[in-house]
């Protein structure tokens, strides 16, 4: 669950995102630099309209006091028409490289950070929210993507903008221009105001709405136990109370927004008041024109404009920043199972001798799950791990596929360090099977052939005979192509388990780890699965982790681990005549067929 | 997943019949604005009145009157924009709010067979996206009306000063107008496939998350960064594609509008130059077309908008058409007192048509008695359990409590009195003790304890590092398989249900601690009945009766002992073919 409800902190590490960003954008640097001279341009262009407006009226109409002139208004048409043209052109250019830009960035940053993502163990994924990491790389980057399109733009054309109408102004008349300058505080103090209150305001509408965001996906995703608990009514009165705060998160930006843009609008106009007293005055009194006086009713907008937006972009440049320091925040965890930088070149495929050697590991390293594990599995082996739950059998079979990395001791396979291998070697050569059953969104065929991309239509439909499944899979509504999903799939239990072994069948690999693979199906089927298994796994190593002791009886070995250690090693009539919690487990497995001679 | 049918028109009429129920605060909203967009008009008028009146006539005192009127109808304008602005707002945040609390509630009290055939990710974007798109689009609406005043008032005051002047000065904006229509109805495809691309962008993210196991375990990794190249790629292909619409009409819609000034400029210039116009007059021309340049292109927004908005009220009917297949019979009863007795007399069921699972299903267990279904892999013996609470309802015959149909029974009393552990564990990332208490919110720590404890998981509990407030991580997989199974089955004892389902709730525990467990459950069962699916022979030989379902039948029923004695089927689904042998 999400920080926002849990009060647990965000423990996403942060990290310069301003400067992460910039190193990506280095390399763009001409196009850059040709948008913003396009920006530059058509900001002096739309500035310079008032201009010719003045011109137009003075010395065209004559209102400047020398009579008119219809060449000379001619003259400032052409040049009015000019400027649009050179506003059309430059505004375009600008507008083309600025998206481009920031659409190239957008999609290598999309990029970077789930390749990173697939670079990171499992221990990553148990430590940070899914969610969250998910909203890295929408919510965040698009955050992001509002800067980079309008942000940029925002900035040059407003600076630009603003110091040019105010060096206009001034030099048009100064006497004006200060008497206009009158209305600047309470704008620019009321645009702080707004800003300081608005961004706390918006601010808990983020947090609001993530809480409305975070309730419907638990609840949607977790639909068929609300409806078993009978949870419905109070989940509506839960959901009730947060969609409401909400609202009203919402309803307290609007009571903010309409007080402040309202009183903007008055100002502006209070603005054009001001310089039509003034202006007159000073008209009467023959220091400025009428066209003088219209160009400045007309800049106006050019100093009310920039400062409205420039305040906006702040905002959103804060956010952005926000957003980048947790993307390159995350950018910047190293990857606690690393691929090897130099990874051991391999001779020939592995054999597959799996070697623990004083392996001690913990999710938290200060409460360790396996203790000082020291076993050798040779090439070939048929290993059952059996044991209580919660003693670290699943956990042994992560750490030989190295889904972890031990905190002391070493994974060899062949004699190599797990940690020396590439991981495209270590993968083809170590697959599991996880506890936890998933299907991918997509057909049967598609999720079969994750196993192995390449494999023919043929070779799937191949591995689920030898599994002896074809017949069921056939039997659905669309065959292979039965669309199934992550969640919600409409297979029973057993059938998923049946779907995620052909999958491993597929695969194919030297060294195969079932972890509770079969503890759905029923016996019949897993002896039918294990006999294939047997059949493909001739000459492989394989470990395979059951509570069903039917499992044991046929493997080479049986190890049993307890409370992080191996405390029995051996075949299934060895570790019977020990005497020890196997036997004891073994003797409470088959109390069902003592049950039956009782 | 097949094309989802959308009826606009049932779009309209649900955002109709929102609006019809908030029509005072839109009324408000709506005449505000419209007050708005007259007194707008009128700032070009007092400066073009001031400047012939009283600047160039150098009248004094007209000045200070003209400005202090300009000064205060702003004032009332401002109150207007305000208030528009509060109204406006408002009203559309609380129309997407009661519609969010709409579809939550339908999709509350949808049944199984809903959800068995729709996504989570799409129930949450009508949620979020859809009912967002609505809100953008209700709250313009008093807007755009005011803007379409604007244009028209600002037209008719040309026509006064000039009609020559108005025609060619208004001439560009039915050509602004028509080229925002088109701007946006061909930006409409692209920001459309830029969504979509958006929504596969996140399912590939949250999968390849979800599945990060898979994709280590089978070395996918490269795999699945080529997806996302491919789908970041079609989004940069997509949105270049708005990029390129918004590059070549963006700039013409400051262009068009600039031809209208340039128009007034020179030919307004002409006849203020020749004295059939004033300087004031020309002046607030140009204002009034300054004015309309965002109103107009605005047009063709509001009505792309408002296609998306009636797409998005579409796809939110489709969730609030759907009805609940389960529903309460109209003079529901409560549970009947009892031990809970069961009986399923003749139900046949199917989940698609053409694929029976159950099939003329009959069986009667006593109360107080604990019964273990056995069947093979897909024969239907969660089906059976499903259909106990009412999660799906039979084609054909009856399934009853204690003597009661469950079809007559009210839904929570029903389920409350029936404990369910699902054979695919779901926990809440939540704390450990409110994903106990989920059924009984109101349940004491020590309730809490004492369930923890019957299912064994008190132990591994108290020795995580908070105890009962850990938070277990994503799906509860910071847990090892049994332990949140443990969790599962206390979570179903602390509703001290009449039924107890435990659909292969113990795969993942070991053969002794699972005894342990249903030693301490058979005490709590004690009068109750316990309904156990399990392919473990020492789980099922510790049940009363043994049911083998097979074919959508019951087969066989009996102690264990007698069963596979006398069940070749038994035997051979148990995997015990030489049993009989030895
Ligand atoms: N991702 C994780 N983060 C933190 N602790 C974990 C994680 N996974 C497992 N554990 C803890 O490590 C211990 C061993 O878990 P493991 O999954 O290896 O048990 P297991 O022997 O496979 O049990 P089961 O038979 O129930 O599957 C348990 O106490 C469990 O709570
Ligand atoms: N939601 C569903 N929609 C459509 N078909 C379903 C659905 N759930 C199950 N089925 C199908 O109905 C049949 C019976 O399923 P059910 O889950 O009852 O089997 P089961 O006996 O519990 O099997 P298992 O031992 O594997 O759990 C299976 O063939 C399965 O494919
Ligand atoms: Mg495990
Ligand atoms: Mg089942």
């Amino acid at each position: 669950m999400n920080a926002e409800v849990t009060g647990l902190p965000d423990r996403a590490p942060r990290a310069n995102g301003l400067a992460g960003a910039m190193r990506m954008l280095a390399p763009r640097w001409p196009a850059i630099a040709i948008a913003t001279a396009a920006i530059v341009i058509y900001t002096f262009a739309s500035l310079a309209r008032p201009l010719v407006i003045q011109y137009a009226l003075d010395e065209g109409v004559g209102t400047g006091g020398d009579g008119g002139s219809g060449e000379k208004l001619a003259w400032a048409g052409g040049v009015f028409f000019a400027l649009l043209l050179l506003v059309y052109v430059f505004q375009g250019l600008s507008t083309f490289l600025v998206n481009r830009i920031g659409q190239d960035f957008l999609r290598e940053l999309r990029i970077r950070l789930f390749s990173h993502y697939q670079r990171m163990s499992l221990a990553f994924f148990g430590r940070e929210n899914a969610g969250r990491l998910v909203a890295r790389m929408t919510s965040d980057v698009a955050t992001v993507n509002d800067v980079l399109n309008n942000g940029f733009l925002m900035v040059v054309q407003s600076t630009l903008t603003l110091a040019g109408a105010t060096i206009i102004l001034f030099v048009l008349s100064w006497q004006l221009s200060l008497a206009t300058a009158i209305i600047l505080p309470p704008l620019v103090i009321a645009t702080v105001i707004f800003r300081v209150y608005s961004e706390r305001a918006y601010g808990s509408v983020r947090e609001r709405i993530a809480d409305v965001m975070i309730h419907m996906q638990e609840s949607f995703s977790g639909l068929r136990v609300v409806q078993a608990f009978a949870r419905e009514q109070r989940n509506m009165e839960r959901f009730g109370a947060i969609n409401e705060k909400n609202f009203w998160a919402n309803v307290n930006t609007v009571r903010i927004s309409a007080l402040f843009f309202p009183f903007v609008e008055w100002l502006s106009a209070v603005g054009i008041g001001i310089i039509l007293y003034f202006g007159g005055r000073l008209v009467a009194g023959d220091a400025v024109t009428i066209g003088t006086v219209t160009a400045f009713v007309f800049y106006l907008e050019f100093i009310f404009q920039p400062i409205q937006n420039l305040s906006q972009v702040f905002d959103m440049v804060q956010s952005a920043g926000a957003a980048l320091n947790k993307i390159f925040g995350i950018l910047a965890v190293e990857p606690d199972v690393p691929e090897a930088v130099a990874p051991v070149a391999l001779a020939a495929p592995l054999a597959g001798r799996i070697a623990l050697d004083d392996v001690t590991f913990g999710y938290n390293p200060e409460r360790p799950v396996l203790r000082n594990i020291t076993t050798t599995i040779e090439p070939g082996q048929h290993i059952v791990l059996v044991g209580p739950t919660g003693a670290g059998k699943s956990t042994l079979a992560k750490l030989m596929t190295r889904f972890y990395d031990p905190v002391q001791g070493r994974v060899t396979i062949d004699g190599y360090d797990l940690r020396t291998l590439a991981n495209s070697d270590l993968r083809r050569s170590v697959t599991m099977v996880p506890q936890e059953g998933f299907l991918f969104t997509g057909t049967i065929r598609e999720n079969i052939l994750f196993g192995r991309p390449d494999a023919s239509p043929e070779a799937v439909e191949g591995a689920c005979r030898t599994l002896g499944i074809d017949g069921f899979v056939e039997s659905l509504p669309h065959g292979y192509e039965t669309m199934v999903s992550f969640r919600g799939s409409r297979l029973s239990a057993g059938e998923k388990q049946l779907v995620s072994i052909a999958r491993a069948f597929l695969a194919d690999p030297p060294v195969l780890i079932l972890d509770e693979a079969t503890s759905s199906l029923d016996p019949a089927t897993e002896e039918q699965v294990e006999e294939a298994l047997r059949k493909l796994l001739k000459g492989r190593t394989s470990v395979v982790i059951a509570h069903r002791l039917s499992t044991a009886e046929h493997a080479d070995r049986v190890l049993v681990v307890d409370d992080g250690a191996i405390v029995e090693d051996g075949n299934h009539r060895e570790l019977l005549a020990r005497g020890g919690y196997y036997s004891a487990l073994y003797r409470q497995w088959t109390s069902g067929r003592a049950a039956r001679s009782a | 997943m097949p094309e989802e049918h959308l009826d606009l028109r049932a779009g309209r009429d649900l955002i109709l019949r929102q609006l019809r129920v908030r029509w005072l605060s839109l009324f408000v909203a709506f005449s505000a604005g419209l007050s708005w967009g007259l007194l707008r008009l009128v700032v070009p008028v007092i400066t073009g009145l001031t400047i012939d009146r009283a600047i160039v006539h150098e009248n004094h005192g007209l000045l200070v009157r003209l400005v202090a009127l300009l000064v205060v109808v702003v004032a009332f304008q401002a109150v207007f924009a305000g208030t528009r602005r509060y109204w406006a707002l408002r009203t559309s945040y609380r129309i997407e709010a009661d519609l969010r609390m709409e579809l939550y509630d339908r999709v509350n009290r949808l049944s199984f067979d809903y959800h068995d055939r729709t996504a989570t990710g799409q129930l949450m974007a009508r949620g979020s996206v859809d009912l967002h798109e609505i809100q953008g689009f209700l709250v313009n609406i008093p807007i755009n009306s005011a803007y379409l005043l604007m244009a028209t008032g600002s037209f008719f005051l040309l026509l006064r000063v000039n009609v020559t002047l108005a025609f060619l000065a208004m001439a560009v904006y039915p050509v602004v107008t028509w080229l925002s229509v088109r701007f946006f109805s061909q930006l409409e495809p692209g920001t459309e496939r830029v969504q979509v691309g958006l929504a596969s962008l996140t399912s590939v993210v949250e999968e390849s998350i979800a599945g990060a196991r898979l994709v280590r375990a089978f070395g996918r990794e490269k795999h699945e960064i080529g997806r996302m190249e491919k789908v970041a790629g079609d989004v940069h292909r997509d949105s270049m594609e708005v990029v390129r619409l918004r590059t070549v009409y963006g700039p013409l819609f400051y262009f068009l509008p600039g031809i209208g000034q340039l128009v007034i400029l020179g030919y307004g210039g002409w006849l203020a130059l020749n004295g059939h116009m004033t300087t004031g007059q020309l002046v607030s021309s140009l204002q009034f077309l300054n004015m309309l340049v965002w109103p107009v292109q605005s047009l063709g927004e509001m009505i792309a908008s408002g296609q998306r908005a009636l797409v998005s009220g579409a796809r939110v009917w489709n969730v609030l058409k759907e009805e609940p297949t389960i529903t309460e019979a109209p003079h529901a009863r409560r549970l009947p007192a009892g031990g809970g007795e069961i009986a399923f007399n003749n139900v046949t069921f199917a989940y698609q048509e053409n694929r029976p699972v159950l099939d003329e299903f009959t069986l009667d267990v006593p109360a107080g008695t604990s019964i273990a279904l056995v069947g093979a892999t897909g024969s239907g013996k969660s089906t059976v359990a499903r259909l106990l609470p009412r999660f799906y309802e039979p084609e054909s015959g009856a399934v009853k409590i204690d003597g009661t149909d469950v079809r007559e029974l009210r839904l929570k009393d029903l389920r409350r009195n029936i404990g369910i552990v699902f054979e695919e564990t779901f926990l809440f990332s939540d704390t450990i003790r409110n994903n106990i208490a989920y059924g009984r919110m109101d349940a004491s720590d020590e309730q809490i304890e004492r369930a923890a404890r019957l299912a064994h998981a008190h132990d591994f509990i108290k020795n995580l590092a908070e105890g009962y407030d850990t938070i277990v991580g994503e799906q509860g997989f910071s847990l090892s398989g049994g332990q949140r199974q443990r969790i599962a089955i206390a979570r179903a004892i602390l509703m001290e249900p009449r039924i107890l389902i435990l659909d292969d709730a113990t795969s993942s525990v070991d053969a002794r601690m699972e005894e342990e467990i249903r030693t301490a459950l058979r005490e709590v069962m004690q009068g109750r009945t316990t309904l156990i699916i399990s392919h473990r022979l020492s789980t099922i030989s510790l049940a009363d009766q043994v049911v083998l379902v097979d074919d959508g039948k019951v087969a066989a029923v009996g102690p264990h002992a007698d069963l596979i004695r006398s069940s070749h089927r038994y035997r051979e689904v148990l995997g015990q073919l030489e049993a009989v042998a030895s």
